[in-house]
């Protein structure tokens, strides 16, 4: 068992100034229990104030961060997740930024009947649809997310077509075979 | 992720981990490493390393949840003794590992709240590094600075 001296900030300031203390520690807490009872009624009451002052515009950005954050984190292994499927997400993104069908596909350029296909996963996206997602954000979620979405679904559908896979294997001629020695 | 590296200008890909129990270990008879992190070990504790080097910890975190005020407290942090001060090769540790808390707190949907308990002295610090600002005793920092934190530590698209 090892027992440290732990370091206090009067001991690092010989060696470092304050701006490099700052870029190395963030230290526990060191206020007493009443003065800390004190301080945190007074930042819980400032928290909700800031809370409830968050304009629109905050609370959008805020949740399509998020979005970009989570698609990240979702791009970032290797599984398909229904939910995160080209077609769930442009519906979320639509909820996130608060419109309605009629007014998203006016905003990006498109017929409502092909965005309403396209969240019903009834139509496939093309790469322009993409860039234009990509501007509508503000280009907080990039083409290229939306991309990778897409074809982590076509994957997952290719992956699992059985019955495709039987009738194209139907058209095929001189299948290259070999031995298993 | 990426560190630059003060003398030759080149990244350096780096990642972000929860501790391991394995990892209290180590970190325990490393002298890299001043603050006693086993104490953290309710907490939920981070660590940050290049991928060139995996076994050597860069820097630590710790985090408290707080749902009830829908923010993510940052209770200690530590950069490895090496990659303090004028000697440091590696710019940007301890801003890797707040804009990765700040992120969690997006994620949460915290709107990026992320509070510390600053020492008076470096406050200012704080603030012009990292743009917290003052809630009474506490430092804090949310929404459009978080996203620009992010953007600027985290981002690698």
């Amino acid at each position: 068992m090892i027992n440290k001296e732990e370091p206090t900030y009067d001991e690092l300031r010989r060696k470092y100034t304050k701006e490099e203390i700052a870029e190395s520690y963030v230290f526990r807490g060191s206020m007493s229990t009443a003065e800390k009872q004190e301080a945190d009624e007074e930042f819980k009451r400032l928290r909700l104030e800031q809370l409830k002052s968050m304009s629109d515009d905050q609370v959008l950005q805020s949740e399509l961060m998020r979005m970009k954050l989570l698609i990240k984190d979702y791009l970032d292994q290797s599984l398909f997740i229904e939910e995160f499927s080209f077609a769930n997400q442009l519906k979320r993104y639509v909820s996130v930024a608060e419109k309605s069908m009629i007014e998203f596909s006016e905003d990006i350029g498109i017929h409502k009947t092909k965005l309403s296909r396209l969240v019903n996963n009834r139509e496939k996206p093309n790469e322009e649809l993409m860039y234009r997602l990509e501007h509508h954000s503000g280009g907080m979620i990039p083409a290229t997310y939306w991309f990778r979405l897409f074809t982590r679904m076509q994957e997952n559908a290719i992956k699992n077509n059985q019955e495709k896979r039987i009738s194209e294997a139907k058209k095929v001629k001189n299948q290259l075979s070999f031995s298993s020695d | 992720m990426y560190l630059k590296n003060r003398l030759t200008n080149q990244n350096t890909e780096c990642e972000i981990l929860e501790l391991s129990r394995g990892d209290l270990q180590k970190i325990k008879r490393d002298v890299e490493f001043g603050f006693d992190w086993s104490t953290e070990k309710w907490n939920d504790t981070y660590k940050l390393f290049a991928l060139s080097d995996r076994d050597k910890i860069l820097g630590l975190m710790s985090l408290i949840d707080r749902p009830d005020e829908f923010r993510i407290h940052l209770n200690l942090l530590e950069v490895t003794k090496s990659q303090q001060g004028d000697k440091k090769t590696l710019e940007g540790i301890a801003g890797c590992l707040i804009a990765f808390a700040a992120s969690l707190a997006i994620k949460k949907g915290y709107g990026g709240f992320v509070s510390l308990e600053p020492k008076t002295q470096l406050i200012e610090h704080y603030q012009d590094k990292y743009g917290f600002r003052q809630y009474g005793r506490y430092l804090a920092i949310e929404g459009a600075f978080s996203i620009s934190l992010i953007d600027k530590y985290l981002n690698d698209d």
